[in-house]
């Protein structure tokens, strides 16, 4: 007779390593670290909609992997990236999240040298100091990291020898990612920051498993009470993308305004779609409105969530109200749903750190909306890249 | 009778704060005009505009309070003390407009203090049968980066 083993958040679960998770992938330092270097560091990142930077040299501060880039749309239009640091002495040049360069030209403030908006320097002050040195602006630079735009969205990878953008997300994501952002000209109406006292990862598996919407008040009624929505299908890709195929919302049942007119091009009446990208962007498409949340990982146990509202360009006064407020009802930082995304991580993270909780399982099989299999997906690729292994710690090589 | 009114919106605009410390929702609604309206909005300098975080009608509002217990917000299990301080009165015939400075503290259940926001109350006021009543409350925060969500009125 076999003795079934006790779950119970501390003893090994038996399960096949792919169904659970060693709770210390949230806690361990070093496993933080080989995140920011491995995963964070190494895939194309989302930096922000290009509604945001609209006219030649606005310019916008980003955090990847916890280096602070400028990203600066050119007289040409192209929006370059570079190390917000001095080529100098490391002083940060532009000091403000968004701003526009005063003709183009971005100084620093310490000693006064001076870039162009393609990251070459154009005065090095005081230059007779370097005469009998290599030291000379033609051959001085900001350093520039990669830039690609699909779709409007503006991603930035830090390293050079990362496949390209299409070819990291792959047509099938791309495909998913058409409606509605290939036919919908967006524009970005709602941006808030919210701080998160946990591992960027537990936010991320909110974006990526559908049973956690027993959560939500407004998930459980208007969605997984209909047996249509909980058949509900993931997609998984590679590189850890994965989608959740669209589906309708029941609005009426907890008396909100159904998502019926004004759609966004392409868009079913009361439609939900999801694309997550690895390793932690979600686009977010309830009929009328779009969300896009990233994160800035700070520490293992601290996140920074970007959130963001999009609605059509050229909409009317009442047409982005509208969008504002179906944004907000669910989404925006006094929607209903976002604060308890938020609590139920910070509970998550607080027993991880106190060791309270040692193992998570995510072993859900079944076919549709609650099954865990894009949780599993994502951690088959956090453990290609890490070299490490989700389910147990003590057992893994290390990727240097 | 400016002085009058002065008192009476002094007393109002601190009441609407207790009434939110202590949590009694229906009175805190009872401020309002029966179309009055409530918004929370933020100086955003990302995209260098004010985002609305919040716009609802008194029934909108009264809605989402009365829907408090069946959501799972951890906000609504703080205890939270507001500090108010009347900057500005501008008393007409029918309509007052007033603007206060405010702190928001939250205590945890350990008792831990903490400041949860800084913003500041820009109200319209209609009198109404010998009662000023808020026709317009925007929250406009000054903290943008908080450390819980709050979808209930600040």
């Amino acid at each position: 007779m076999t003795l079934l083993q006790r779950l119970d958040g501390h003893a090994l679960p038996d399960l096949p390593d792919s169904h659970y998770l060693d709770n210390r992938i949230y806690t361990d330092q070093s496993i933080f670290e080989n995140e920011q270097k491995n995963i964070l560091a190494r895939s194309w990142r989302f930096a922000f909609h290009v509604s945001e930077i609209k006219q030649k040299f606005d310019y916008r501060l980003v955090n990847i992997a916890g280096h602070e880039l400028v990203l600066i749309r050119g007289k040409d239009n192209t929006i370059r990236g570079f190390y917000n640091s001095c080529a100098h002495r490391g002083a940060r040049i532009v000091r403000t999240p968004a701003g526009n360069l005063d003709e183009g030209r971005m100084t620093c403030f310490y000693h006064l040298w001076t870039y162009d908006a393609k990251g070459k320097c154009t005065t090095v002050t005081q230059p007779q100091g370097y005469k009998q040195t290599s030291v000379k602006k033609e051959s001085t630079s900001l350093k520039s990291v990669r830039v690609d735009i699909i779709f409007g969205l503006v991603f930035v990878c830090l390293d050079d020898a990362v496949e390209s953008l299409p070819d990291f997300l792959g047509e099938k994501v791309i495909d998913a990612m058409r409606i509605p952002f290939e036919r919908a000209d967006l524009e970005v109406f709602h941006f808030h920051r919210t701080e998160i006292q946990a591992n960027w990862k537990l936010f991320v598996e909110t974006n990526c498993e559908g049973y956690h919407e027993l959560l939500h008040l407004l998930n459980r009624t208007t969605a997984v009470a209909e047996q249509k929505y909980r058949s509900r299908q993931w997609s998984l890709y590679r590189n850890g993308h994965i989608s959740f195929d669209p589906a309708k919302i029941e609005y009426g049942n907890i008396d909100y305004d159904k998502r019926d007119a004004n759609l966004l091009p392409g868009m079913e009446p009361n439609g939900h779609v999801v694309v997550n990208l690895f390793p932690d962007m979600m686009l977010n498409c309830r009929s009328t409105v779009v969300r896009l949340d990233s994160l800035i990982p700070i520490a293992n146990d601290k996140t920074i969530l970007e959130c963001r509202g999009l609605g059509l360009v050229g909409d009317s006064e009442k047409e982005r109200a509208m969008r504002i407020n179906h944004h907000n009802q669910v989404w925006g930082p006094a929607g209903v749903n976002l604060a308890e995304d938020l609590w139920a991580v910070e509970t998550q993270m607080q027993n991880m750190i106190n060791d309270n909780s040692r193992y998570s399982v995510i072993a859900r099989e079944e076919q549709g909306a609650m099954s865990d299999s894009s949780l599993r997906h994502f951690y088959s690729e956090w453990n290609n890249l890490t070299g490490k292994k989700a389910h147990c710690l003590d057992d893994s090589r290390v990727n240097t | 009778m400016s002085l009058e009114h002065q008192m009476q919106l002094t007393r109002l605009l601190h009441s609407s704060t207790r009434l939110l410390d202590d949590q009694n929702h229906d009175g805190f609604l009872q401020l309002f005009t029966s179309e009055g309206e409530y918004s929370i909005t933020c100086l955003t300098p990302e995209l260098a505009e004010k985002m609305i975080w919040m716009k609802a009608t008194r029934s909108e509002i009264d809605e989402r309070l009365k829907a408090m217990n069946e959501h799972e917000w951890q906000i609504a299990h703080v205890e939270q003390t507001r500090i108010l301080s009347v900057d500005t009165i501008d008393i007409g015939k029918n309509t007052s407009n007033t603007s206060s400075s405010f702190s928001l503290y939250q205590t945890d259940q350990q008792g831990r203090s903490e400041l949860y926001v800084l913003g500041r109350y820009e109200d319209e006021w209609q009198y109404v049968s010998k009662r000023w009543y808020l026709a317009k409350r925007e929250v406009a925060l000054r903290t943008r980066l908080l450390k819980m969500l709050s979808p209930l009125p600040i």
